[in-house]
């Protein structure tokens, strides 16, 4: 098992109370697998994401990849995040070779390695652009590549391509799914978008509304690449938003009466 | 060379206008102040000798090329290089101090919880006030302690809002990437901090000169302070006004090295 979850709970404080934000979430990801966590906004995805990057602690439970138990963010889990966090004074090279400088990998080695990433991602190019150069789209390929350049075991995506328009986001998705067979790496992809989640994951894990915990796990099943227009994608489609209406009445119902 | 040409060509066509302008205020000014110089010789007035005409003073400014100061009897150099080593001293000592500390009292809730009081009670006070006791105490020394003063709390200032705007996304981007605290520090929040301090630089290298020639002026003999100082105490008083354009000249040369070398290496950072 690559990424394995079990009993995961998350308690904020809040004044003087505490939420409980995440309670008894349970997840298996496999070698190589695509899974999306989705569900209401609030419901703890980013923050099941975060525990697993080790940008976060956990309030209890088990969280262990590769059989070792998370302590700390580390580089065999690499990250992406929705705000791209490209570091703004380096060029896309040297953002892409930032973890490898890190590890004191010698230049001439790193060169190589970012080159393969550069066009391993499509950045042939823009390699010596400086980040406020870039396209949204040409931003979180750097951020894709920069978090492939350790080689993780694991990709965590917080929402990737949220900031970004219906169109690049589109052709993200394509690119990444591409980038996916190419490297084979296991991810775990956050998204509020059901169309995206069913367009990527092998399997689509539904979130309840807040304490977050595993509602259902659907298995989409249909080969790549998907067409969005076809009858079974909005089959799929039909049954994920199903479930994420009924999550989505219950975050809106608790909203109205807070406790 | 041809770039440098184009680029001051392309500089006169877009602000032919300004430049146009500003020489148009300038030369109004020369020429009433001229005119109020003639009109205090003509009638004999006792104030003349105080306001020399703009060619007098033009005159003084160009003698110094020729011949040493007649006021001081040294070359005017000598008086340059004092002031800008003083500049310099109080200003690498300012750097030395202000960055750990503006860096302990943004990350730090228990620095700033301890510095603040002290960094409040000291700032409001002029860099000014303090001349007469530094001078004292510090000797040859006070002119740079008192540039210390008032260059050291801008940078402090920028320093811990540098620190406390560093966005914490680029933190986390750095600590899955395998960066330890150190890492974190140097690789990301110190290239974060850098345009901040340069904004620190300048603004404090204009209270430097505003600092180093009011110390000079109250003591020592040497440095531009003192030329205006000794030049007006032996009725000099061409000297005592070239001495101040002198100062201004020195002033924008200063700050517009400190500009050049902030887009140098904002460029080089990717940053414009």
């Amino acid at each position: 098992m690559t990424i394995d979850i079990r009993g995961l709970g998350k308690v904020f404080p809040k004044g003087k109370k505490t939420v409980i934000a995440i309670d008894g979430f349970d997840l298996q990801v496999g070698e190589g697998e695509f899974v999306c966590l989705l569900g209401p906004s609030g419901c703890g995805k980013t923050t099941v994401l975060r525990i697993v990057a080790g940008l976060e602690e956990k309030s209890g439970g088990t969280v262990e990849v590769h059989g070792k138990a998370v302590v700390g963010a580390g580089p065999e889990r690499g990250m992406v995040f929705q705000e791209f966090a490209l570091f703004p004074w380096r060029t896309a090279r040297r953002n892409i070779e930032f973890g490898l400088e890190l590890k004191s990998v010698p230049e001439i080695e790193r060169r190589r390695i970012s080159s393969k990433l550069i066009d391993l991602v499509g950045l042939q190019g823009f390699e010596d652009a400086h980040p406020r150069e870039l396209s949204g789209g040409m931003k979180q390929r750097v951020g894709i590549a920069r978090a492939l350049a350790n080689e993780p075991a694991v990709l965590l995506m917080d929402e990737p391509f949220g900031a970004l328009d219906a169109q690049t986001r589109n052709l993200m998705q394509k690119e990444l799914l591409r980038i996916w067979s190419a490297t084979k790496k296991t991810v775990l992809f956050v998204t509020h978008s059901v169309d995206e989640a069913v367009f990527l994951a092998d399997r689509i894990v539904v979130m309840t509304a807040r304490p977050g915990k595993v509602r259902e796990i659907i298995p989409v099943g249909l080969p790549r690449p998907r067409d969005r227009t076809s009858g079974e994608f909005i089959a799929v489609r039909g049954k994920v938003l199903a479930e994420l209406d009924e999550e989505f009445e219950k975050a809106r119902a608790k909203e109205l009466s807070p406790d | 060379m041809v770039d440098f040409a184009k680029e001051l060509r392309r500089y006169f066509q877009d602000h032919w206008r300004n430049l146009l302008f500003g020489l148009l205020s300038v030369s109004a000014f020369l020429v009433a102040w001229h005119l109020y110089s003639y009109y205090l010789e003509s009638t004999d007035s006792d104030f003349a000798k105080y306001v020399p005409a703009p060619g007098v003073v033009a005159d003084a400014f160009m003698g110094w090329f020729s011949d040493p100061d007649p006021g001081t009897s040294v070359w005017v150099d000598v008086h340059v290089v004092a002031s800008l080593k003083r500049i310099f001293l109080g200003f690498v000592l300012a750097l030395a101090v202000a960055i750990p500390t503006g860096l302990l009292m943004g990350s730090l809730r228990m620095a700033d919880a301890l510095g603040k009081p002290i960094v409040e009670i000291f700032r409001p006070i002029p860099p000014i006030a303090w001349i007469p006791i530094f001078l004292v105490v510090f000797g040859n020394w006070g002119a740079v302690a008192i540039v210390f003063l008032g260059i050291f709390f801008p940078i402090l200032l920028n320093v811990q809002l540098g620190v406390r705007s560093v966005d914490p996304v680029l933190i986390d981007a750095a600590r899955t990437l395998g960066a330890n605290r150190g890492q974190v520090f140097t690789k990301v929040i110190i290239p974060f901090l850098i345009p901040y301090m340069m904004t620190g630089i300048k603004v404090g290298l204009g209270v430097g000169w505003m600092c180093i020639v009011a110390a000079e002026m109250v003591g020592g003999s040497t440095g531009v302070g003192s030329l205006i100082r000794i030049s007006s105490d032996l009725g000099l008083f061409p000297h005592m006004y070239a001495a101040m354009v002198l100062i201004g000249i020195l002033s924008v040369l200063t700050t517009g090295v400190a500009a050049l070398f902030e887009r140098r290496l904002s460029k080089w950072m990717g940053m414009r």
